[in-house]
């Protein structure tokens, strides 16, 4: 007989000669836990009720067993509960604006924060090419893409995707060393590894990971050679040795200026997945999932459609605007109606950070890497003169620059030139993605909010 | 039975029984106290079968006996008890509660056998001065999480010694993910292996450590623990799982370092709570160079308040935001005249200490602002 249908069968004759309180009180969640030969283990959930069936049944309880196997023994008792743990509830849901340690606890080893994981990435159309490709490499990692890359404007997920990965493979693969790092902190070290002359060090820190995610690369853009050539090398010896690498930047690799050729082709030798920005049903999803059913003051459907509508590009400023209602809310311990929500959001759109054309121009010249005063000077070659007419461009389009002051401001130019540019550039958009991607990555870098 | 006993004793004693009592057991006589006259004392004990607290006050006994009394009535009628001493009397089924003035009857139940606390065999043990280990352990138990959803985060942990310097002392610590709260002590305990002391028996065992004096001795295996003082006995299961590692979160280097009057402090914070609403959140500003610490609260219905305080600040200036609550209970145990309040940023977490003295170490998370 198994376990189970036994214990049922001296359950229930048990429970005709003993009290119904008494029953529920001793023998609830009682089992048998382990058979062997002539001993039976009897697990019980607390120590209480084991010492009270010991003292009080034990002779009863192994008549009742031995009518029916004659070949127990004895009975042992422990303390043990049975099956799996009860459902556990929810977690209460803090409160957003708290913060709790997991916003700081990174494993050390991996330089991973377990808050990111797949299960709370939201997948939609515009993102389903990088988290499709994440999987397959989660699956066979440095085999399929090597490396894989992938690249989105501000806010829209990619640092999840990136250490959800990382967490994965954690996961699945314990043996496996994983190290996620962002490029700045990567260059960083080692630029300290040179000055202190622990290169050696750096070298083999890097080179013992299996997998190696750096997230934002077009940061080493503006790093020296020096740091280039160890990415480089890093990612040659990494990749012959099938080990996984992953990359994330704000713009595809062709974009990214300033860095050799040879570490360009590597970055685009395996796969690249791009992370669009999310349609209105995504943001609407994202918006639903980040509010809890039970939570107090449920924003309505209605607002949440307002919010996903009125945020349009930026994942993370949506569900801050999300966010600020919920709180206002709870102040107002009510739901808001729609027109209040307007009113939040339109004060909490972050007033465009006010800009200087010095601004404007300085970012530019870095960004096409020309000097700045070139812009100014007369010269008309190729390679100045675009960027010389996005800064016009720019000037008057988020500066609210005039034309003759725009004129002014390159070298004295006359009023004509500057709206030559400026429909010039406003035309070759609708055209040209790549001038498209250029202007919305400067845009990025002009408003780009520090990253939380 | 039949005895006389000090009203005081009986009463108390009865109070930190009806903690252990399960109200939602299916078995009306666990839901009681069980009395057992025996001698020269009364003994008293309880259960809700996962904890348990037993104890003996001195009584005149006349007639040896055993009975299980419901709690609520009795102590309703003791708290307008005004007589030193009281008679006990059981009576088929009831018992009867004798003053000068009043006789009482109330239902019991005759029970002659009532589960015992378990012993545990072959434990690890930790002998404490029960003052001692009441007010360290309620210098921390206030950061544990009330939920039970996560059972280790609503635990104390106790722990001896540290990775880098084993034994020779002794630690407690407690959170709830927001904020965390450690103690640590000289013992003479050698270095034992460390437990989690579910949350509710914690908050019942300090409310029993804190009415008796002399030592406790704690014997624990894997998944129990018994503590054994001359006056009573108390008995709990543990929580099995691992207490978060979070000796590794704790700062080691700060921007901004403010020294400044505990009590001018907290009775700032609390005068601001007023105006810190639903969620609690005050803003705190340190201007380094004007050595003025400055504390904020708006609400929306109510209005706002301003406060400045003179401190000693080193380092950048600082800007954050906090719930009011988590600072003043952060704050309480600190037991010194100034406090030092050492930041990290206005979004990693802020170190509260005692300027001179280590042993006590409050944690606490900013709020999003």
């Amino acid at each position: 007989m198994i376990k189970e249908e036994l214990w049922k069968e001296i359950l229930r004759e048990l429970e005709l000669t003993v009290s119904k309180a008494n029953f529920a009180t001793w023998f609830q969640n009682t089992f048998i836990a382990d058979q062997d030969e002539g001993k039976i283990i009897i697990g019980t959930p607390s120590a209480f009720i084991k010492e009270w069936l010991e003292d009080k049944y034990q002779k009863h309880i192994l008549k009742c067993l031995r009518a029916r196997s004659p070949e127990v023994r004895s009975i042992e008792f422990k303390i043990a509960t049975f099956g799996t743990v009860q459902e556990k509830k929810a977690e209460p849901k803090s409160t957003e604006e708290q913060m709790d340690f997991r916003d700081i606890y990174t494993d050390r080893e991996t330089n991973l924060n377990p808050k990111y994981t797949l299960d709370n990435f939201i997948v939609g159309i515009f993102n389903e090419l990088a988290h499709a490709s994440a999987l397959s490499v989660i699956k066979n990692p440095g085999v399929l893409y090597n490396p894989l890359f992938i690249y989105g404007g501000v806010g829209l997920g990619k640092t999840h995707l990136m250490q959800a990965i990382g967490n994965k493979m954690k996961a699945d693969y314990p043996d496996k060393k994983v190290y996620y790092v962002s490029a700045e902190r990567f260059a960083n070290e080692l630029v300290a590894a040179i000055r202190n002359n622990e290169t050696v060090f750096f070298k083999d820190k890097y080179r013992s990971f299996d997998v190696l995610i750096i997230d934002d690369i077009q940061f080493i853009a503006s790093r020296g050679a020096a740091t280039q050539e160890e990415i480089f090398h890093t990612f040659n010896s990494m990749h012959q040795a099938n080990k996984q690498i992953i990359f994330s930047s704000d713009r595809p690799p062709k974009l990214i200026p300033n860095i050799e050729d040879r570490l360009r082709s590597r970055f685009e030798g395996g796969t690249i997945a791009d992370i669009v920005e999310p349609d209105y049903e995504t943001r609407l999803a994202i918006l639903q999932s980040k509010t809890a059913p039970n939570q107090e003051y449920q924003p309505s459907l209605e607002i949440l459609e307002y919010i996903a509508s009125a945020v349009q590009s930026n994942i993370r400023e949506m569900e801050g605007s999300l966010n600020s209602v919920i709180v206002r809310s709870k102040m107002k311990k009510r739901p808001l109606d729609l027109s209040e929500v307007k009113e939040i959001l339109t004060k909490n759109e972050k007033p465009r950070k006010v800009l200087s054309a010095q601004q404007i121009i300085r970012k530019i010249a870095q960004f096409y890497d020309i000097q700045e005063k070139f812009l100014f000077e007369k010269t008309r070659r190729k390679e100045v003169v675009k960027p010389r007419q996005v800064a016009m461009y720019l000037l008057r389009e988020d500066f609210n620059g005039s034309f003759p002051y725009i004129g002014q401001k390159f070298g004295g130019r006359d009023h004509t030139t500057a709206i030559h540019a400026y429909t010039k550039i406003t035309n070759e958009i609708k055209r040209d993605d790549r001038l498209k991607e250029e202007i919305k990555t400067i845009r990025a870098q002009l408003y780009e909010e520090e990253k939380q | 039975m039949e005895l006389s006993c000090f009203k005081t004793h009986f009463q108390k004693s009865i109070q930190l029984a009806e903690r252990q009592t399960n109200q939602r057991n299916a078995n009306p006589v666990l839901n009681g106290i069980f009395l057992k006259a025996e001698k020269n004392h009364l003994l008293i004990r309880s259960t809700d079968l996962y904890s348990g607290f037993e104890t003996k006050i001195p009584a005149q006994v006349k007639k040896e006996g055993t009975l299980v009394i419901q709690a609520k009535p009795i102590i309703s009628l003791l708290s307008s008890v005004n007589d030193e001493k009281i008679f006990l009397e059981s009576k088929n089924n009831n018992i009867n509660l004798t003053t000068k003035n009043t006789s009482t009857t109330i239902k019991a139940y005759d029970q002659e056998d009532f589960p015992k606390l378990p012993k545990i065999k072959n434990g690890q043990k930790l002998v404490f001065n029960a003052e001692k280990l009441f007010s360290n352990m309620k210098s921390v138990i206030f950061a544990a999480s009330e939920s039970d959803i996560k059972p280790e985060i609503s635990s104390v942990f106790f722990s001896s010694g540290s990775k880098n310097n084993p034994g020779s002392f002794f630690k407690m610590a407690a959170t709830d993910s927001f904020r965390l709260a450690e103690k640590s002590f000289d013992s003479k305990t050698e270095k034992i292996d460390s437990f989690l002391f579910p949350g509710k028996s914690a908050l019942d065992f300090i409310k029993i450590i804190e009415n008796f004096e002399g030592d406790v001795e704690l014997e624990f295996d894997r998944q129990h623990l018994f503590a054994l003082h001359p006056s009573f006995s108390y008995f709990t299961r543990l929580i099995e799982g691992n207490f978060p590692d979070y000796e590794q979160i704790i700062p080691s280097a700060f921007s901004t370092e403010v020294t400044l009057n505990k009590k001018e402090l907290t009775d700032n914070l609390k005068l601001a709570g007023v105006f810190s609403g639903r969620l609690k959140e005050v803003k705190l500003r340190a201007y380094a160079g004007d050595n003025i610490f400055e504390i904020t609260t708006s609400d929306s219905e109510l209005g706002e308040h301003n406060g400045q305080l003179k401190a000693q600040i080193t380092g950048e200036n600082l800007e954050a935001s906090f719930n009011q609550r988590y600072l003043l209970e952060g704050l309480e145990p600190v037991n010194s005249e100034d406090v030092i309040l050492r930041f990290s940023g206005a979004s990693k977490p802020l170190l509260i200490q005692n300027p001179r003295d280590v042993s006590y170490l409050y944690l606490v998370m900013p709020m999003k602002s």
